[in-house]
Protein backbone atom coordinates (compact mmCIF):
# COMPACT_ATOMS: atom_id res chain seq x y z
CA UNK A 1 0.00 0.00 0.00
CA UNK A 2 1.12 3.51 -0.62
CA UNK A 3 1.94 6.00 2.12
CA UNK A 4 -1.35 7.81 1.56
CA UNK A 5 -3.39 4.67 2.01
CA UNK A 6 -1.62 3.83 5.27
CA UNK A 7 -2.36 7.28 6.62
CA UNK A 8 -5.99 7.06 5.53
CA UNK A 9 -6.32 3.68 7.23
CA UNK A 10 -4.77 5.10 10.40
CA UNK A 11 -7.21 8.00 10.43
CA UNK A 12 -10.17 5.65 10.01
CA UNK A 13 -9.03 3.33 12.80
CA UNK A 14 -8.44 6.20 15.22
CA UNK A 15 -11.73 7.87 14.30
CA UNK A 16 -13.63 4.62 14.85
CA UNK A 17 -11.96 4.16 18.21
CA UNK A 18 -13.04 7.57 19.39
CA UNK A 19 -16.52 7.30 18.00
CA UNK A 20 -16.92 4.03 19.85
CA UNK A 21 -15.66 5.36 23.18
CA UNK A 22 -17.61 8.62 22.93
CA UNK A 23 -20.79 6.80 22.02
CA UNK A 24 -20.43 4.41 24.95
CA UNK A 25 -19.79 7.32 27.27
CA UNK A 26 -22.94 9.05 26.05
CA UNK A 27 -25.06 5.92 26.43
CA UNK A 28 -23.79 5.32 29.97
CA UNK A 29 -24.43 8.89 31.05
CA UNK A 30 -27.83 8.96 29.41
CA UNK A 31 -28.68 5.83 31.36
CA UNK A 32 -27.45 7.44 34.59
CA UNK A 33 -29.76 10.41 33.99
CA UNK A 34 -32.73 8.12 33.43
CA UNK A 35 -32.05 6.03 36.51
CA UNK A 36 -31.64 9.24 38.53
CA UNK A 37 -35.09 10.48 37.53
CA UNK A 38 -36.54 7.02 37.96
CA UNK A 39 -35.32 6.92 41.57
CA UNK A 40 -36.95 10.33 42.04
CA UNK A 41 -40.25 8.95 40.72
CA UNK A 42 -40.01 5.87 42.94
CA UNK A 43 -39.53 7.94 46.09
CA UNK A 44 -42.46 10.19 45.17
CA UNK A 45 -44.66 7.13 44.64
CA UNK A 46 -43.46 5.71 47.92
CA UNK A 47 -44.53 8.84 49.73
CA UNK A 48 -47.90 8.74 48.01
CA UNK A 49 -48.29 5.21 49.36
CA UNK A 50 -47.66 6.40 52.91
CA UNK A 51 -50.22 9.18 52.88
CA UNK A 52 -53.45 7.15 53.18
CA UNK A 53 -52.12 5.58 56.39
CA UNK A 54 -51.26 8.95 57.81
CA UNK A 55 -54.67 10.35 56.91
CA UNK A 56 -56.52 7.45 58.47
CA UNK A 57 -54.43 7.67 61.65
CA UNK A 58 -55.22 11.36 62.06
CA UNK A 59 -58.87 10.67 61.18
CA UNK A 60 -59.00 8.25 64.09
CA UNK A 61 -58.51 11.18 66.47
CA UNK A 62 -59.93 14.08 64.51
CA UNK A 63 -62.66 12.77 62.24
CA UNK A 64 -64.47 16.09 62.01
CA UNK A 65 -61.55 17.94 60.36
CA UNK A 66 -62.74 16.67 57.00
CA UNK A 67 -61.63 19.74 54.99
CA UNK A 68 -57.93 19.08 55.43
CA UNK A 69 -58.33 15.37 54.61
CA UNK A 70 -59.96 16.27 51.30
CA UNK A 71 -57.17 18.72 50.47
CA UNK A 72 -54.50 16.12 51.15
CA UNK A 73 -56.30 13.45 49.14
CA UNK A 74 -56.78 15.78 46.19
CA UNK A 75 -53.17 17.01 46.24
CA UNK A 76 -51.96 13.42 46.49
CA UNK A 77 -53.98 12.43 43.43
CA UNK A 78 -52.42 15.29 41.44
CA UNK A 79 -48.92 14.16 42.39
CA UNK A 80 -49.91 10.64 41.39
CA UNK A 81 -50.93 11.90 37.95
CA UNK A 82 -47.85 14.06 37.45
CA UNK A 83 -45.44 11.31 38.48
CA UNK A 84 -47.01 8.60 36.37
CA UNK A 85 -45.07 9.28 33.16
CA UNK A 86 -42.35 7.62 31.16
CA UNK A 87 -38.99 8.33 32.77
CA UNK A 88 -37.38 9.26 29.44
CA UNK A 89 -40.01 11.98 29.02
CA UNK A 90 -39.45 13.28 32.52
CA UNK A 91 -35.68 13.29 32.06
CA UNK A 92 -35.88 15.41 28.92
CA UNK A 93 -38.75 17.74 29.62
CA UNK A 94 -38.29 20.57 32.11
CA UNK A 95 -41.99 21.46 31.90
CA UNK A 96 -42.98 18.00 33.18
CA UNK A 97 -40.39 18.33 35.93
CA UNK A 98 -41.82 21.71 36.89
CA UNK A 99 -45.36 20.32 36.94
CA UNK A 100 -44.30 17.46 39.18
CA UNK A 101 -42.42 19.77 41.52
CA UNK A 102 -45.43 22.10 41.79
CA UNK A 103 -47.80 19.23 42.47
CA UNK A 104 -45.49 18.14 45.29
CA UNK A 105 -45.32 21.61 46.72
CA UNK A 106 -49.07 21.83 46.96
CA UNK A 107 -49.12 18.37 48.54
CA UNK A 108 -46.51 19.53 51.05
CA UNK A 109 -48.60 22.57 51.87
CA UNK A 110 -51.69 20.48 52.60
CA UNK A 111 -49.65 17.92 54.56
CA UNK A 112 -48.36 20.83 56.60
CA UNK A 113 -51.96 21.73 57.44
CA UNK A 114 -52.68 18.11 58.35
CA UNK A 115 -49.75 18.04 60.75
CA UNK A 116 -50.84 21.38 62.21
CA UNK A 117 -54.27 19.86 62.89
CA UNK A 118 -52.63 16.87 64.53
CA UNK A 119 -50.71 19.19 66.84
CA UNK A 120 -54.01 20.01 68.54
CA UNK A 121 -54.51 16.44 69.70
CA UNK A 122 -52.01 15.50 72.41
CA UNK A 123 -53.06 11.85 72.33
CA UNK A 124 -52.46 11.67 68.59
CA UNK A 125 -49.07 13.34 68.96
CA UNK A 126 -48.05 10.61 71.39
CA UNK A 127 -49.43 7.80 69.20
CA UNK A 128 -46.52 5.51 68.25
CA UNK A 129 -48.03 4.72 64.86
CA UNK A 130 -48.40 8.42 64.11
CA UNK A 131 -44.80 9.09 65.19
CA UNK A 132 -43.48 6.35 62.92
CA UNK A 133 -45.56 7.53 60.00
CA UNK A 134 -44.13 10.99 60.48
CA UNK A 135 -40.62 9.53 60.50
CA UNK A 136 -41.32 7.60 57.32
CA UNK A 137 -42.79 10.62 55.64
CA UNK A 138 -39.93 12.89 56.67
CA UNK A 139 -37.39 10.27 55.57
CA UNK A 140 -39.09 9.83 52.22
CA UNK A 141 -39.29 13.56 51.70
CA UNK A 142 -35.56 13.73 52.30
CA UNK A 143 -35.01 10.85 49.86
CA UNK A 144 -37.01 12.72 47.23
CA UNK A 145 -34.81 15.79 47.67
CA UNK A 146 -31.64 13.69 47.49
CA UNK A 147 -32.89 11.82 44.42
CA UNK A 148 -33.80 15.06 42.64
CA UNK A 149 -30.39 16.54 43.43
CA UNK A 150 -28.65 13.44 42.07
CA UNK A 151 -30.79 13.36 38.93
CA UNK A 152 -29.87 16.96 38.18
CA UNK A 153 -26.22 16.23 38.87
CA UNK A 154 -26.34 13.30 36.43
CA UNK A 155 -27.96 15.62 33.86
CA UNK A 156 -25.23 18.22 34.29
CA UNK A 157 -22.62 15.50 33.98
CA UNK A 158 -24.23 14.30 30.74
CA UNK A 159 -24.30 17.83 29.32
CA UNK A 160 -20.71 18.50 30.28
CA UNK A 161 -19.56 15.25 28.69
CA UNK A 162 -21.63 15.89 25.59
CA UNK A 163 -20.04 19.30 25.11
CA UNK A 164 -16.47 17.96 25.08
CA UNK A 165 -14.52 17.22 21.91
CA UNK A 166 -14.88 14.91 19.98
CA UNK A 167 -17.99 13.73 21.83
CA UNK A 168 -19.96 16.75 20.63
CA UNK A 169 -19.60 15.54 17.03
CA UNK A 170 -20.58 11.96 17.90
CA UNK A 171 -23.54 13.24 19.93
CA UNK A 172 -24.68 15.39 17.01
CA UNK A 173 -24.55 12.49 14.57
CA UNK A 174 -26.19 9.95 16.92
CA UNK A 175 -28.91 12.32 18.07
CA UNK A 176 -27.99 12.81 21.73
CA UNK A 177 -29.44 16.22 22.51
CA UNK A 178 -28.39 18.44 25.36
CA UNK A 179 -30.74 17.72 28.26
CA UNK A 180 -32.79 20.54 29.74
CA UNK A 181 -33.89 20.45 33.35
CA UNK A 182 -36.06 22.60 35.51
CA UNK A 183 -34.00 24.38 38.10
CA UNK A 184 -36.25 25.50 40.93
CA UNK A 185 -35.39 28.84 42.44
CA UNK A 186 -34.14 28.85 46.02
CA UNK A 187 -37.53 30.29 46.98
CA UNK A 188 -39.44 27.45 45.32
CA UNK A 189 -37.29 24.80 46.90
CA UNK A 190 -37.60 26.24 50.34
CA UNK A 191 -41.22 27.28 50.73
CA UNK A 192 -43.56 24.55 51.86
CA UNK A 193 -41.57 21.74 53.32
CA UNK A 194 -43.57 19.93 55.91
CA UNK A 195 -42.63 20.74 59.47
CA UNK A 196 -43.09 17.44 61.25
CA UNK A 197 -43.21 19.01 64.65
CA UNK A 198 -39.44 19.03 64.85
CA UNK A 199 -37.65 21.49 67.00
CA UNK B 1 0.43 23.81 12.61
CA UNK B 2 1.22 25.30 15.99
CA UNK B 3 -2.04 27.23 15.91
CA UNK B 4 -3.89 24.00 15.22
CA UNK B 5 -2.20 22.33 18.17
CA UNK B 6 -3.14 25.16 20.51
CA UNK B 7 -6.73 25.05 19.32
CA UNK B 8 -6.86 21.32 19.97
CA UNK B 9 -5.42 21.73 23.46
CA UNK B 10 -7.84 24.54 24.21
CA UNK B 11 -10.74 22.37 23.04
CA UNK B 12 -9.67 19.56 25.32
CA UNK B 13 -9.16 21.68 28.41
CA UNK B 14 -12.50 23.37 27.81
CA UNK B 15 -14.24 20.08 28.39
CA UNK B 16 -12.57 19.45 31.74
CA UNK B 17 -15.04 18.82 34.53
CA UNK B 18 -15.38 21.66 36.99
CA UNK B 19 -15.98 19.93 40.28
CA UNK B 20 -15.36 22.59 42.91
CA UNK B 21 -18.25 22.23 45.33
CA UNK B 22 -18.56 24.42 48.39
CA UNK B 23 -19.12 21.50 50.77
CA UNK B 24 -16.10 20.06 52.55
CA UNK B 25 -16.79 16.77 54.29
CA UNK B 26 -14.97 16.42 57.61
CA UNK B 27 -11.93 14.15 57.36
CA UNK B 28 -12.65 10.54 58.21
CA UNK B 29 -10.60 9.97 61.36
CA UNK B 30 -11.88 6.53 62.15
CA UNK B 31 -15.24 5.11 63.14
CA UNK B 32 -15.59 7.75 65.85
CA UNK B 33 -15.11 11.31 64.63
CA UNK B 34 -15.63 13.51 67.65
CA UNK B 35 -15.01 16.97 66.24
CA UNK B 36 -17.19 18.61 68.88
CA UNK B 37 -15.18 17.03 71.71
CA UNK B 38 -18.13 15.47 73.48
CA UNK B 39 -16.36 12.25 74.48
CA UNK B 40 -13.20 11.55 76.47
CA UNK B 41 -10.32 9.83 74.67
CA UNK B 42 -11.07 6.61 76.60
CA UNK B 43 -14.72 6.69 75.60
CA UNK B 44 -13.75 7.28 71.97
CA UNK B 45 -11.34 4.35 71.99
CA UNK B 46 -13.90 2.04 73.60
CA UNK B 47 -16.61 2.97 71.09
CA UNK B 48 -14.16 2.69 68.20
CA UNK B 49 -13.15 -0.80 69.37
CA UNK B 50 -16.75 -1.91 69.68
CA UNK B 51 -17.68 -0.69 66.19
CA UNK B 52 -14.56 -2.26 64.72
CA UNK B 53 -15.36 -5.64 66.27
CA UNK B 54 -18.87 -5.33 64.91
CA UNK B 55 -17.58 -4.65 61.40
CA UNK B 56 -15.28 -7.65 61.45
CA UNK B 57 -18.27 -9.79 62.44
CA UNK B 58 -20.85 -8.49 59.96
CA UNK B 59 -18.92 -6.22 57.51
CA UNK B 60 -21.40 -3.45 58.33
CA UNK B 61 -19.73 -0.07 58.89
CA UNK B 62 -21.16 2.13 61.62
CA UNK B 63 -19.60 5.55 62.20
CA UNK B 64 -20.24 8.39 64.62
CA UNK B 65 -19.66 12.06 63.85
CA UNK B 66 -20.02 15.09 66.09
CA UNK B 67 -19.55 18.53 64.66
CA UNK B 68 -19.79 22.16 65.64
CA UNK B 69 -20.76 23.42 62.20
CA UNK B 70 -22.90 22.10 59.37
CA UNK B 71 -21.50 24.61 56.86
CA UNK B 72 -24.86 26.25 56.42
CA UNK B 73 -26.61 23.03 55.42
CA UNK B 74 -29.53 21.31 57.10
CA UNK B 75 -28.65 18.26 59.20
CA UNK B 76 -30.22 16.05 56.51
CA UNK B 77 -28.09 17.48 53.71
CA UNK B 78 -24.98 17.55 55.87
CA UNK B 79 -25.34 13.89 56.81
CA UNK B 80 -26.13 12.63 53.30
CA UNK B 81 -23.21 14.55 51.78
CA UNK B 82 -20.77 13.38 54.42
CA UNK B 83 -21.99 9.81 53.94
CA UNK B 84 -21.49 10.11 50.18
CA UNK B 85 -17.94 11.30 50.80
CA UNK B 86 -17.09 8.60 53.35
CA UNK B 87 -18.82 5.79 51.45
CA UNK B 88 -19.69 3.81 54.55
CA UNK B 89 -20.70 0.19 54.07
CA UNK B 90 -19.42 -2.36 51.58
CA UNK B 91 -19.78 -1.68 47.89
CA UNK B 92 -22.83 -3.36 46.45
CA UNK B 93 -24.13 -4.24 49.94
CA UNK B 94 -24.42 -0.63 51.14
CA UNK B 95 -24.46 -1.67 54.79
CA UNK B 96 -23.23 1.59 56.28
CA UNK B 97 -24.79 3.76 58.95
CA UNK B 98 -23.81 7.21 60.20
CA UNK B 99 -24.88 8.83 63.45
CA UNK B 100 -24.39 12.60 63.43
CA UNK B 101 -24.78 15.14 66.19
CA UNK B 102 -24.30 18.82 65.53
CA UNK B 103 -23.89 21.23 68.45
CA UNK B 104 -24.82 23.93 65.94
CA UNK B 105 -28.61 24.00 66.31
CA UNK B 106 -28.64 20.85 68.49
CA UNK B 107 -29.60 18.28 65.85
CA UNK B 108 -29.23 14.54 65.60
CA UNK B 109 -29.40 12.44 62.46
CA UNK B 110 -29.19 8.73 61.80
CA UNK B 111 -28.31 8.28 58.11
CA UNK B 112 -29.04 4.74 56.95
CA UNK B 113 -27.25 3.16 53.96
CA UNK B 114 -29.37 1.72 51.13
CA UNK B 115 -28.70 -1.85 52.19
CA UNK B 116 -29.93 -1.31 55.76
CA UNK B 117 -33.13 0.55 54.90
CA UNK B 118 -35.11 -2.69 55.08
CA UNK B 119 -33.75 -3.62 58.52
CA UNK B 120 -33.91 -0.07 59.88
CA UNK B 121 -36.81 1.78 58.29
CA UNK B 122 -37.18 5.49 59.04
CA UNK B 123 -39.69 4.79 61.81
CA UNK B 124 -37.18 2.54 63.57
CA UNK B 125 -34.42 5.10 63.11
CA UNK B 126 -36.69 7.77 64.59
CA UNK B 127 -37.47 5.56 67.55
CA UNK B 128 -33.77 4.95 68.23
CA UNK B 129 -33.11 8.65 67.86
CA UNK B 130 -35.78 9.63 70.39
CA UNK B 131 -35.15 6.82 72.87
CA UNK B 132 -31.38 6.28 72.77
CA UNK B 133 -29.89 9.54 71.55
CA UNK B 134 -32.27 12.20 72.88
CA UNK B 135 -33.05 9.98 75.84
CA UNK B 136 -29.45 10.21 77.09
CA UNK B 137 -28.21 13.51 75.76
CA UNK B 138 -30.64 16.36 75.27
CA UNK B 139 -28.78 19.57 76.14
CA UNK B 140 -32.00 21.61 76.15
CA UNK B 141 -33.29 19.39 78.93
CA UNK B 142 -29.96 19.47 80.73
CA UNK B 143 -28.82 15.93 79.91
CA UNK B 144 -25.43 15.60 78.26
CA UNK B 145 -24.38 11.96 78.51
CA UNK B 146 -23.24 11.65 74.90
CA UNK B 147 -21.22 8.56 75.65
CA UNK B 148 -24.32 6.71 76.81
CA UNK B 149 -26.30 8.13 73.88
CA UNK B 150 -23.89 6.94 71.19
CA UNK B 151 -23.37 3.59 72.90
CA UNK B 152 -27.08 2.93 73.28
CA UNK B 153 -27.82 3.96 69.71
CA UNK B 154 -24.98 1.94 68.17
CA UNK B 155 -25.97 -1.05 70.32
CA UNK B 156 -29.54 -0.78 69.11
CA UNK B 157 -28.62 -0.61 65.41
CA UNK B 158 -25.97 -3.33 65.85
CA UNK B 159 -28.53 -5.67 67.36
CA UNK B 160 -30.90 -5.12 64.43
CA UNK B 161 -28.17 -5.55 61.82
CA UNK B 162 -26.74 -8.63 63.58
CA UNK B 163 -30.14 -10.33 63.61
CA UNK B 164 -30.51 -9.59 59.88
CA UNK B 165 -27.16 -11.21 59.25
CA UNK B 166 -28.12 -14.20 61.37
CA UNK B 167 -31.18 -14.65 59.15
CA UNK B 168 -29.24 -14.18 55.92
CA UNK B 169 -25.54 -14.91 56.30
CA UNK B 170 -25.05 -14.51 52.55
CA UNK B 171 -24.91 -10.77 53.19
CA UNK B 172 -21.81 -11.28 55.29
CA UNK B 173 -20.15 -13.62 52.83
CA UNK B 174 -20.62 -11.10 50.02
CA UNK B 175 -17.73 -9.17 51.37
CA UNK B 176 -15.30 -12.08 51.31
CA UNK B 177 -16.12 -12.88 47.72
CA UNK B 178 -15.96 -9.36 46.38
CA UNK B 179 -13.69 -7.36 48.56
CA UNK B 180 -10.14 -8.31 47.61
CA UNK B 181 -10.45 -8.45 43.82
CA UNK B 182 -12.30 -5.15 43.89
CA UNK B 183 -9.45 -3.48 45.75
CA UNK B 184 -6.95 -4.82 43.23
CA UNK B 185 -9.03 -3.59 40.28
CA UNK B 186 -9.43 -0.21 41.93
CA UNK B 187 -5.72 0.20 42.57
CA UNK B 188 -4.75 -0.85 39.06
CA UNK B 189 -7.44 1.40 37.61
CA UNK B 190 -6.19 4.28 39.68
CA UNK B 191 -2.55 3.78 38.67
CA UNK B 192 -3.42 3.48 34.98
CA UNK B 193 -5.69 6.53 35.14
CA UNK B 194 -3.17 8.65 36.99
CA UNK B 195 -0.39 7.55 34.66
CA UNK B 196 -2.38 8.22 31.50
CA UNK B 197 -3.61 11.59 32.68
CA UNK B 198 -0.09 12.50 33.71
CA UNK B 199 1.18 11.56 30.27
CA UNK B 200 -1.60 13.55 28.69
CA UNK B 201 -1.35 16.66 30.77
CA UNK B 202 2.42 16.76 31.05
CA UNK B 203 3.41 16.17 27.49
CA UNK B 204 0.17 16.14 25.54
CA UNK B 205 0.26 15.72 21.80
CA UNK B 206 3.92 16.59 21.45
CA UNK B 207 4.95 13.81 23.77
CA UNK B 208 2.67 11.37 22.03
CA UNK B 209 4.20 12.38 18.72
CA UNK B 210 7.72 11.90 20.05
CA UNK B 211 6.88 8.47 21.39
CA UNK B 212 5.30 7.61 18.06
CA UNK B 213 8.43 8.76 16.22
CA UNK B 214 10.73 6.64 18.37
CA UNK B 215 8.52 3.60 17.97
CA UNK B 216 8.46 4.15 14.22
CA UNK B 217 12.24 4.48 14.00
CA UNK B 218 12.93 1.43 16.08
CA UNK B 219 10.20 -0.73 14.59
CA UNK B 220 11.07 -0.28 10.94
CA UNK B 221 13.39 2.08 9.15
CA UNK B 222 10.58 2.86 6.78
CA UNK B 223 9.54 6.49 6.26
CA UNK B 224 5.88 5.64 5.64
CA UNK B 225 5.53 3.57 8.80
CA UNK B 226 7.33 6.20 10.79
CA UNK B 227 5.07 8.96 9.52
CA UNK B 228 2.04 6.91 10.42
CA UNK B 229 3.42 6.26 13.89
CA UNK B 230 4.05 9.96 14.44
CA UNK B 231 0.55 10.72 13.30
CA UNK B 232 -1.07 8.11 15.54
CA UNK B 233 1.15 9.20 18.42
CA UNK B 234 0.04 12.81 18.07
CA UNK B 235 -3.61 11.80 17.88
CA UNK B 236 -3.36 9.45 20.85
CA UNK B 237 -1.54 12.10 22.86
CA UNK B 238 -4.16 14.69 22.04
CA UNK B 239 -7.07 12.44 22.74
CA UNK B 240 -5.76 10.72 25.83
CA UNK B 241 -8.45 12.36 27.95
CA UNK B 242 -11.50 10.91 26.19
CA UNK B 243 -9.76 7.55 26.23
CA UNK B 244 -9.15 7.77 29.97
CA UNK B 245 -12.78 8.71 30.41
CA UNK B 246 -13.80 5.76 28.28
CA UNK B 247 -11.71 3.48 30.47
CA UNK B 248 -13.30 5.09 33.50
CA UNK B 249 -16.73 4.10 32.16
CA UNK B 250 -16.22 0.58 33.40
CA UNK B 251 -16.52 1.73 37.01
CA UNK B 252 -12.81 1.45 37.65
CA UNK B 253 -11.48 4.06 39.97
CA UNK B 254 -14.60 4.57 42.06
CA UNK B 255 -14.09 2.96 45.37
CA UNK B 256 -13.69 3.56 49.04
CA UNK B 257 -13.92 6.81 50.91
CA UNK B 258 -11.23 8.62 52.83
CA UNK B 259 -9.06 6.46 54.96
CA UNK B 260 -7.37 6.69 58.30
CA UNK B 261 -4.53 4.84 59.95
CA UNK B 262 -5.19 4.38 63.66
CA UNK B 263 -2.62 3.93 66.42
CA UNK B 264 -2.11 0.22 65.81
CA UNK B 265 -1.66 0.82 62.10
CA UNK B 266 -5.11 -0.48 61.22
CA UNK B 267 -6.72 1.39 58.38
CA UNK B 268 -10.35 2.31 58.38
CA UNK B 269 -11.94 3.55 55.21
CA UNK B 270 -15.37 3.43 53.69
CA UNK B 271 -16.05 0.25 51.73
CA UNK B 272 -17.80 2.05 48.86
CA UNK B 273 -21.37 1.97 50.16
CA UNK B 274 -24.06 4.56 49.47
CA UNK B 275 -27.11 6.11 51.05
CA UNK B 276 -30.05 8.01 49.64
CA UNK B 277 -31.32 10.12 52.50
CA UNK B 278 -33.02 7.36 54.50
CA UNK B 279 -33.05 7.54 58.28
CA UNK B 280 -34.29 10.08 60.77
CA UNK B 281 -33.31 13.44 62.18
CA UNK B 282 -34.61 16.07 64.53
Amino acid sequence: MSKGKWIALGIIVVALLFTWSSYNGLVNRDEAVNSGWSEYQNQIKRRNDLIPNLVSTVKGYAAHESGVFEQVTEARAKVGQAVNIDVAKLANNPMLQKKLLEAQQSLNASLGRLIAVAENYPQLKADQVFLKLQDELAGTENRIAVARGRAIKATQDFNRYRRGFPTNIVAGVTGFERKQYYEASAEEQRVPTVDFGKR
Amino acid sequence: MRKLLYTAIALLTFGLPASASAFQAPALQGRVNDYANLLTPDQRAALEGKLKAFESKTSAQIAVLTTTSMQGLSIDEYAVKTFAEWKLGQKGVDNGLLIVYSTDGDHYRIEVGYGLEGAIPDGKAGEILRRDLRGHADPKKGTRDFNAAFNAATDAVSAIIASEYAKDPSGASLRKKDYTPLIVVMVIGLIVTVFLSFVHFAVGGVGGGAIGAVVGLVGALNPAAMLLCIFIGVIVGLFARPLIIAIGESDIGTGGGGGFLDSVGDAFSGGGGGSGGGGASD
